[in-house]
């Protein structure tokens, strides 16, 4: 069973590329039953929305 | 990577952020030159293991009591607060030089790992294990300066 170190690499892999099904649905799994890595995951979209929005100059136009 | 050689595009903005962002460009950009020049870039100093992770969670993996993530609130309310702002880019500066770099190259420009890889010669693999490093300290640096401080 993953936990929640674990939880939290996906999470993070989630915003880099595309998840495997496989890696999906282990995700889902651990966030209907972790509250605390449900509220990590909304963070770490926070912090990838706020990266987005931090120096608009910087972001490459060809990258989203 | 041209468009953040025009200097002059940032001559309106406050010192306060011409200062951070002379911080993070230097992070970023100028120390990531001169060490590939020299070629001495040194992708992580120890891949195994980082302290400031370890600190989150406990040996069987789950959260640490006093790690554990609290809600932050709507995300729209956090962008249009300056105290959040600020508390992010202490908590980038407060970045190891590595971390802040990858991070930046990722979310701050936009890059793709595959596109980081190639820019600083590091595998993919190691791409992501940086990352996921610079979520997990930033989120835990933000909660501590940004909701602590907010809610007292
Ligand atoms: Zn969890």
């Amino acid at each position: 069973m993953m936990m929640c170190k674990g939880a939290t690499r996906l999470m993070s892999l989630r915003q880099d590329r595309p998840l495997t099904l496989r890696q999906r649905l282990s995700l889902r799994f651990h966030l209907m039953m972790c509250d605390a890595c449900t509220e990590c995951n909304r963070q770490f979209d926070l912090l990838h929305e706020a990266g987005r929005r931090h120096t608009p100059e910087l972001q490459a136009d060809d990258a989203r | 990577m041209a468009a953040i050689e025009k200097d002059a595009s940032f001559a309106g903005r406050s010192g306060y952020e011409t200062w951070v962002f002379g911080i993070l460009k230097y992070k970023i950009l100028d120390a990531l030159r001169a060490q590939k020049r020299q070629g001495k870039w040194q992708p992580l100093e120890d891949e195994t293991d980082d302290d400031a992770i370890d600190r989150q969670f406990q040996q069987n993996g789950r959260w640490r009591v006093e790690a554990r993530p609290a809600r932050w609130g709507d995300p729209e309310a956090a962008f249009e607060n300056e105290l959040f702002w600020r508390v992010f880019d202490a908590c980038m500066i407060a970045l190891p030089d590595t971390i802040a770099r990858v991070f930046s190259l990722r979310e701050l420009m936009g890059l793709s790992t595959a596109e980081i890889c190639r820019e600083i010669g590091i595998k993919e693999n190691n791409c992501w294990v940086i990352l996921h490093r610079a979520r997990l300290r930033l989120r835990a640096c933000i909660e501590q300066g940004w909701l602590k401080e907010a809610s007292t």
